[in-house]
């Protein structure tokens, strides 16, 4: 008995906010994933699948969370390289989907290796970033270092191909590196370098012409690349400001393409209004800036580093799944973290939950270890970081 | 110089993100909430869908009580048959070639130019026969398309056509019962309102209304006297060979229609046979001078208004020929000196006619007034003509003896039956109808016609009768219409030999070249009557229009048939002989 109530008082502590909110968010999606799934052929599946995901998702956030985030650095190499293998192997033996290369079919399920690899690509480049700054002195050779390791997933994306996870990979590259302190003028050039690579892409791949096309003018093609576009507008203007309520959108159980993924934000709308999508992104928005300030009050600065990175990694992402889905940013098929229907997305959003859990964990039992020791001088090899970054970036 | 840098980065994508983010708020009101209505206006036009559901048009039923009703007219499921060239691909001469050898109405040529015309779906034939429809489908041919509608039909083919008409393509009404009465048949349209998704499945249903059946029309017209009717309407057609004859038969103490009948006729179910000369319901607006048939009237108006004269009351006949007015009139083909009140009907003398109507001179208007003329019967069957009969202060000297005689005033026949109804019903004139009852089927209710009096005392009663007991005479020996006797029973009726009235010939200019006349070779001869004379079951008018010269007199073409009719009506009705003694007048 005694046992169980301590259990249970373990368990309860386990779930702090940030789980507890992801959790409810992610149940609320559900709610959202039925609504849009109401008229397929089995409706129940996908929100019977997406529960499923959701428990092995808490299962793996929790454990995550209990372990220090020390060892995840020290595997991160490892857990960085097996992700690129996995990334060479989907495109070898993974089942094209719409002409793309990203997922490994099961009968059950189907696993997007791409979602997992961006945890551990934010851990990565921030770690191998606080490694760079202990090794290089040349700000330059650091950024090409850099830019060089995180480049085979960037290709590997390209390779599948699959331009929206590949733009929030470069997204989060591009965020971490300036972030810490990294260089305007390289990223700066570093785009320009990679504009003829951009009209390769629109030459070789037409169909990200024609959506670029549709975006810019989707009355006149309503039966092409502007349909998507057109429906959700009509989605998200059919819920007006209370909503159609859950079960309810015709639109987006009607008409809306993807309406259970890619377009989930705008069923979403239409199921519960502009109240709704209000307070979804101000949920994404609070969290964010939250985040961030915790990022601020780290004490260590690759915890600081890696927290960021990783909320970043979300928020851009909810950032430009809503962007889309108000029809401000061309269609990219970017999922919505926790909301859109999708095991491998909804895995990867706890993994990440679970990792910012354990930064913050650690990073309480790094300041109790030292309280412990001594307080009042909490980081002397931090103070020699900023000097050598400072000098690093005088070059 | 690291941790700063680090600091400010952060807080600036912090605040670019969530500016980003207040952006994305701002949108989406703009989107949901500014421009709400306007897009939903635009979005509800495409997922409201609107299907139409039809009831069935109602049926046409006849008189008939015991066992059933017959069936005159109903309404039968066909298919629209269409097809989709597109969806055809190589196999389209294949399907034109099978569906023209199927169709009977389609050929081949008419399928390829409709195949091959670039639209996307095109009609192959309409109102197909389900049993047809059946075998096409056995043949599981590419991109055809059933939708079910229904087409009416006519299971006794022609008879009663005039009276039922038909209907239109669509199925509405377009002459006859079918049109006057179309707001009845007509079934009540249903529609299912409902939101549609891009796939066309029904997301919800906004609003049902369910079709309903068209009300069922029972007529007054009995199928078996209609058929008897009709059978010797089409032996007076061969062996008389008029333009065209009709018959009408009513109930004179209701006002009941009980047959009636027209040739030439159509066939409601085989369009070819629709002609303007055959479908023409010529016992609605063909008006014509009805010759001595009036007789009968003007001379009851007399028994009615002048005391002085009775059945007895001899009248000087002019041997023949009379001048009144400037204007000689003459009785056909006789010369007679001293007639009987009597006699002038039994022999049909215009002079004696004209002589005992002169004597209610002033009251000829009211009277002819009185029994309908000038005005419609009100039968409800559609445009109905009024005859011509001019106010009395357009009658010159002249009118006074011929339009008792029945010339100068153009008539209908059923304005004849419905005077001759009243004579039969004792001076009592009931409104003609056609529909007996009308029946909803959703309610379960009928709506009766009931017997309308349409003037209770034309003439008085005594005067009526008096005016039967000659019309007996005229079948009798010695009568003009001997040939009209039914063994058995008496008949009261008269016949009528009309000339026709020649229109005047005007040339381009609108002058008179040639003023109208009646023709000495062009008649509209008839016989009406009713039978048993003293308590009728039916008034029968026989009108031949246009008889061969031989048979211009309407005691030779239309009282026999008048006779055959009216043996078989009797037999069929199961009246009792009334002559049991074989009494005459004489």
């Amino acid at each position: 008995m005694i046992q169980l109530v301590r259990f249970l008082k373990y368990a309860l502590r386990s779930f702090c906010p940030i789980l507890l909110s992801a959790i409810l968010l992610s149940l609320w999606g559900c709610l959202a994933i039925y609504n849009a799934s109401v008229n397929f052929p089995n409706p129940e599946d996908y929100s019977t699948k997406q529960i499923t995901w959701l428990i092995g998702g808490v299962l793996v956030a929790l454990i995550i969370s209990k372990i220090h985030i020390k060892r995840f650095f020290e595997l991160i190499p490892w857990l960085y390289g097996f992700g690129i293998f996995t990334l060479i192997a989907v495109i070898f033996w993974g089942q094209p989907v719409n002409h793309m290369r990203g997922w490994f079919h099961t009968d059950y399920f189907s696993i997007q290796p791409s979602e997992f690899c961006k945890p551990f690509f934010c851990l990565f480049i921030c770690w191998y970033y606080r490694y760079l700054v202990d090794e290089e002195t040349v700000e330059f050779k650091r950024y090409l270092k850099l830019g060089l390791a995180s480049l085979p997933v960037l290709v590997l994306l390209a390779m599948q191909p699959d331009f929206g996870t590949l733009f929030i990979f470069t997204l989060c590259f591009a965020a971490v590196y300036w972030t810490h302190g990294g260089k305007t003028k390289y990223l700066g050039w570093t785009a320009a370098g990679l504009l003829p690579v951009l009209i390769y892409v629109l030459y070789r791949y037409p169909y990200v012409y024609r959506r670029l096309i549709g975006f810019w003018s989707p009355e006149e093609h309503a039966h092409g690349a502007g349909f998507h576009l057109l429906q959700l507008e009509r989605t998200i203007a059919s819920g007006g400001f209370w909503g159609r309520s859950f079960g309810k959108g015709l639109w987006s159980q009607g008409y809306l393409p993807l309406t259970h993924n890619d377009s989930i934000f705008a069923s979403f709308c239409e199921a519960l209004g502009f109240v709704g999508g209000f307070l979804l992104i101000v949920i994404f928005a609070g969290a964010l800036l939250l985040a961030f300030r915790k990022c601020q009050k780290m004490s260590n600065d690759l915890y600081g580093y890696s927290l960021f990175a990783l909320v970043f990694c979300l928020s851009i992402q909810a950032f430009i799944h809503i962007s889309v889905n108000v029809q401000i940013l061309p269609p990219t098929g970017i999922t919505l973290p926790f909301i859109s229907y999708g095991g491998s997305s909804l895995l990867s959003s706890f993994i990440i939950v679970g990792l910012c859990k354990s930064i913050i964990a650690s990073e309480k039992k790094d300041l109790e270890l030292l309280d412990g020791d001594e307080s009042s001088e909490v980081k002397p090899l931090e103070e020699d970081v900023d000097l050598g970054e400072s000098s690093s970036s005088e070059h | 110089m690291l941790r700063t840098a680090y600091q400010t980065r952060i807080v600036f994508l912090g605040i670019f993100l969530a500016t980003g983010f207040i952006l994305l708020v701002g949108r989406l009101r703009v989107v949901q909430i500014e421009r709400h209505h306007e897009l939903n206006k635009k979005a509800k036009a495409k997922y409201t869908s609107r299907v139409k559901s039809v009831g069935i048009r109602g049926n046409i039923y006849d008189g008939t009580r015991i066992p059933s009703p017959n069936l005159l007219a109903s309404s039968k499921v066909a298919y629209n048959l269409l097809a989709e060239p597109g969806k055809m691909g190589s196999r389209r001469e294949e399907v034109i070639q099978k569906l023209s050898r199927l169709l009977a109405e389609t050929d081949k040529k008419t399928l390829e130019r409709r195949f091959y015309s670039g639209s996307q779906e095109v009609v192959v034939q309409n109102n197909v026969d389900p049993i047809l429809v059946s075998r096409i489908q056995q043949m599981k041919l590419p991109g055809l398309r059933y939708v079910e509608s229904s087409v009416r039909f006519y299971p006794k083919d022609s008879l009663l056509c005039h009276v039922l008409g038909y209907t239109t393509h669509e199925g509405s009404g377009a002459s006859g019962v079918e049109r006057v009465y179309d707001k009845n048949l007509q079934p009540q349209e249903g529609y299912l309102l409902y939101e549609r998704s891009r796939r066309a499945h029904k997301v919800t249903n906004l609003d049902e209304q369910k079709p309903l059946d068209g009300k069922d029309i029972h007529l007054t017209v009995l199928e078996p006297i209609q058929s008897i009717v009709e059978d010797e309407l089409d032996r007076l057609m061969k062996e008389v060979k008029p333009k065209a004859c009709y018959a009408i038969m009513a109930n004179p103490k209701t006002g009941a229609i009980m047959a009636l009948a027209q040739r030439p006729h159509f066939n409601p179910n085989d369009r070819n046979t629709m002609k303007p000369q055959n479908y023409n319901p010529r016992f609605l607006v063909d008006v014509y001078d009805p010759g001595s048939t009036m007789k009968a009237i003007s001379l009851a108006g007399v028994l009615e208004h002048n005391k002085n004269i009775g059945l007895g009351t001899p009248v000087y006949c002019e041997n023949g020929m009379w001048y009144y007015g400037g204007r000689p009139l003459r009785d056909a083909g006789h010369n007679y000196k001293n007639l009987r009140f009597w006699e002038v009907i039994q022999k049909s003398s215009n002079i004696g006619t004209a002589k005992l109507a002169l004597t209610i001179k002033r009251r000829q208007y009211d009277v002819l007034r009185k029994f309908g003329f000038g005005e419609r019967t009100g039968i409800n069957l559609g445009v109905e003509s009024k005859g011509i009969l001019w106010p009395e202060k357009y009658w010159s000297k002249l009118s006074y003896t011929r339009l008792p005689i029945g010339q100068g005033i153009s008539v209908t026949p059923l304005q004849m039956v419905q005077a001759y109804g009243a004579l039969a019903n004792k001076g009592r004139m009931m409104q003609l109808h056609l529909v007996d009852k009308i029946y909803d089927p959703i309610l379960d209710k009928s709506k009766y016609t009931h017997p309308i009096v349409k003037n209770m005392e034309v003439i008085s009663p005594e005067a009526a009768a008096e005016m039967v007991e000659a019309l007996k005479t005229v079948t009798k020996k010695g009568g003009t219409a001997t040939q009209a006797a039914v063994p058995g029973y008496e008949v009261a009726g008269k016949t009528g030999t009309a000339q026709k009235v020649i229109p005047a010939v005007k040339d381009a200019n609108g002058k008179v070249i040639q003023k109208a006349y009646y023709s000495d070779t062009v008649h509209v001869s008839s016989f009406i009557g009713f039978v048993p004379a003293d308590d009728p079951e039916f008034v029968l008018y026989v009108v031949c229009d246009e008889p061969p010269y031989k048979f211009r007199y309407g005691g030779k073409c239309a009282a026999p048939y008048f006779k055959r009719i009216s043996e078989q009506t009797l037999s069929f009705l199961n009246v009792q002989p009334t002559i049991k003694d074989k009494v005459s007048r004489k």
